[in-house]
């Protein structure tokens, strides 16, 4: 069934509000499908419908009523955050800015018929679409592990119900008790966000359960901000932390979800809490689209569009875009440049050259905020660095709290230029 | 007569503009010593008059951490200030006068129009 406006919002129960544009215009409205209302996909749809004045028709599909965002999802596995201050509704992007959002799937793109169809059975049409669906795991990275071990083994990598998850099992933890955690490979989203995860889980067993281990199992042989978090664990959770470099085991881990075991370097170890970070590409529906090569959607920097088809823009986490992490501050930057792009395209209003940054905050401990930048720009290849600044170690108490609370700010901030 | 007049207009603007630096100074929470009191910028960079429009488009940089109504909770508001203090306090990041890792990067890839465009955008939003 092909759906238009009107028997779409009746057969779908799955739509929060819609409101009928600050002006009026005719059917011959270009029409936005962005699939995935996170960093990237929220983003782009609030500036589409904010800048075009209600000229682009814009649809945001994304199954979920409140996302909860990854980022300060591990502040909250530390007790800094109470889970509900992490959640976001999309009510003002309906409300406020006339977007259509559809509370469901998209399953299928046909990008020659230009239309996208829900899991709930019925069809949108796009001029444009953007996609913007963040990760999915790799199958079979680590051994033993696959979405069925999610309740006994969780990745905590797509909040939500992983995030309580992980911290329910961490606070019933028996007393001297290990949490292990197998960190990902490279390339994947939050390149500090484990070390940030470690540093939270340290600074609540310090409190609760001052006996217990933390065991990381770590593939790679250097990580973001490794100096910086290794400095801050051994002055506030000394004794604490282990970790098992790639060539001692930490890479090839395998795990048993059923005996909550780990095998490193064909040593078995049995583990309180084991959180499972697999390796990651971009969400299903990229690969479905058919615009991914490999793991990842290659992307044209100056307009985030598809390299492999131009009515398809990919943000975020799921593009292979050069050399930005993937981050929300990233693809909240990405979706800028998109939102302009193809404004330009639908609209014929004023196209100015692409710019992007980026910033990373950790907490380390209580006040100690550490952070990671940089600026791009782009370029025929790719998203390409300008410069960068990066925290200090030995930095002055003073300077690591006003990095801790300028990400506070940066925290309310994005949000609202996400969710309006 | 007329002379005198102007000098003490002269003098009243040169007190208002330091004033200017010194409320900048205190709201714009800057997290490492700098040294910017006796920063000046140019009448000639003072006289640029941005794009709003392209303002608008290079505000979306700002926004992601400055929160677009105007909260201030962490980092600083920056929404409804004069022009000429915004334009002072961009350049004075971007000649490093002041330090912050952030504002010096953002701004040194900003050129004069850009900084004055943004501060004409920021100006026109009230909270
Ligand atoms: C523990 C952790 C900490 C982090 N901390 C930070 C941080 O401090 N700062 C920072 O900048 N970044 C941080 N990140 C990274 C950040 O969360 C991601 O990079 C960011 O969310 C990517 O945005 P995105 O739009 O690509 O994907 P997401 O934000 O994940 O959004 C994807 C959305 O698409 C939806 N979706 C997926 N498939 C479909 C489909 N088929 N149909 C419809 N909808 C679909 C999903 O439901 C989801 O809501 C952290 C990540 C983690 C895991």
């Amino acid at each position: 069934m092909k759906l238009n406006r009107r028997n779409f919002i009746s057969a779908s129960a799955g739509i929060a509000a819609t409101i009928s544009s600050p002006m009026v215009f005719g059917a011959s409205r270009p029409k936005v499908v962005v699939i995935g209302g996170g960093a990237g996909g929220a983003t782009a749809a609030r500036y589409i419908a904010k800048d075009s004045k209600g000229a682009i028709d814009v649809t945001l599909v994304e199954p979920t009523r409140s996302y909860y965002t990854c980022f300060f999802s591990n502040l909250y596995l530390g007790g800094f955050r109470d889970f509900d201050s992490i959640g976001h509704s999309y009510g003002k992007l309906a409300s406020d800015y006339g977007i259509n959002v559809v509370h469901d799937w998209a399953v299928d793109v046909d990008s020659s018929g230009k239309t996208v169809s829900l899991a709930g059975g019925g069809t949108v049409n796009y001029d444009k679409l953007i996609l913007s669906p963040g990760i999915d795991f790799v199958d079979n990275s680590v051994p033993g592990w696959d979405l069925s071990s999610q309740n006994k083994m969780p990745h905590s990598y797509k909040a939500g119900s992983q995030t309580q998850l992980l911290n329910a099992q961490i606070e019933n933890m028996r007393q001297g008790g290990t949490y292990c955690m197998v960190a990902p490979p490279n390339p994947y989203r939050c390149p500090p966000g484990p070390y940030e995860r470690v540093s939270m889980v340290a600074h609540k067993l310090k409190k609760t359960n001052p006996s217990a281990k933390i065991l990381i199992l770590e593939p790679k042989p250097k990580f973001s901000k490794q100096g910086l978090f290794e400095e801050g664990w051994s002055k506030h959770y000394p004794g604490m932390i282990e970790m098992i470099g790639p060539e001692m085991g930490g890479k090839g881990v395998e795990v048993r979800p059923a005996s909550m075991e780990v095998i490193i370097d064909g040593e078995t170890e049995k583990v309180d809490v084991c959180n499972v970070i697999p390796a990651m590409k971009a969400g299903k529906i990229a690969e479905l689209a058919g615009v991914t090569d490999g793991n990842w959607a290659p992307t044209i920097a100056h307009t985030m569009q598809s390299r492999k088809n131009s009515d398809i823009h990919i943000l975020g986490d799921a593009a292979a875009q050069g050399d930005m992490p993937k981050s929300g501050f990233s693809a909240n930057s990405q979706a800028k440049v998109c939102s302009m792009a193809v404004r330009g395209e639908l609209t014929d209003s004023k196209v100015f050259p692409a710019k992007f940054s980026n910033t990373c905050w950790s907490l380390v401990d209580t006040n100690d905020g550490i952070k990671v930048g940089a600026s791009y720009e782009a370029t025929d290849e790719k998203i390409a660095k300008v410069s960068g600044f990066v925290s200090k170690t030995g930095e002055d108490a003073s300077v690591r709290k006003a990095t801790y609370e300028e990400s506070l700010g940066w925290y309310a901030g994005i949000t609202s230029d996400m969710f309006g | 007569m007329y002379n005198l007049i102007m000098k003490c207009l002269n003098l009243l603007f040169i007190c208002l503009f330091i004033y200017f630096k010194f409320f900048i100074f205190a709201t714009f929470a800057s997290q490492e010593v700098s040294d910017d009191d006796g920063f000046e910028v140019s009448d000639e960079i003072l006289a640029i008059v941005g794009d709003i429009d392209y303002g608008e488009y290079l505000s979306s940089e700002c926004t992601t951490c400055h929160h677009a109504q105007g909260l201030d909770e962490g980092i600083p508001s920056i929404t409804g200030w004069p022009v000429e203090s915004f334009v002072w306090a961009l350049h004075s990041y971007k000649s490093g006068a002041r330090k912050h890792p952030i504002m010096e990067m953002i701004t040194q890839r900003l050129s004069n129009e850009e900084i004055a465009s943004l501060a004409i955008f920021f100006e026109s939003i009230n909270n």
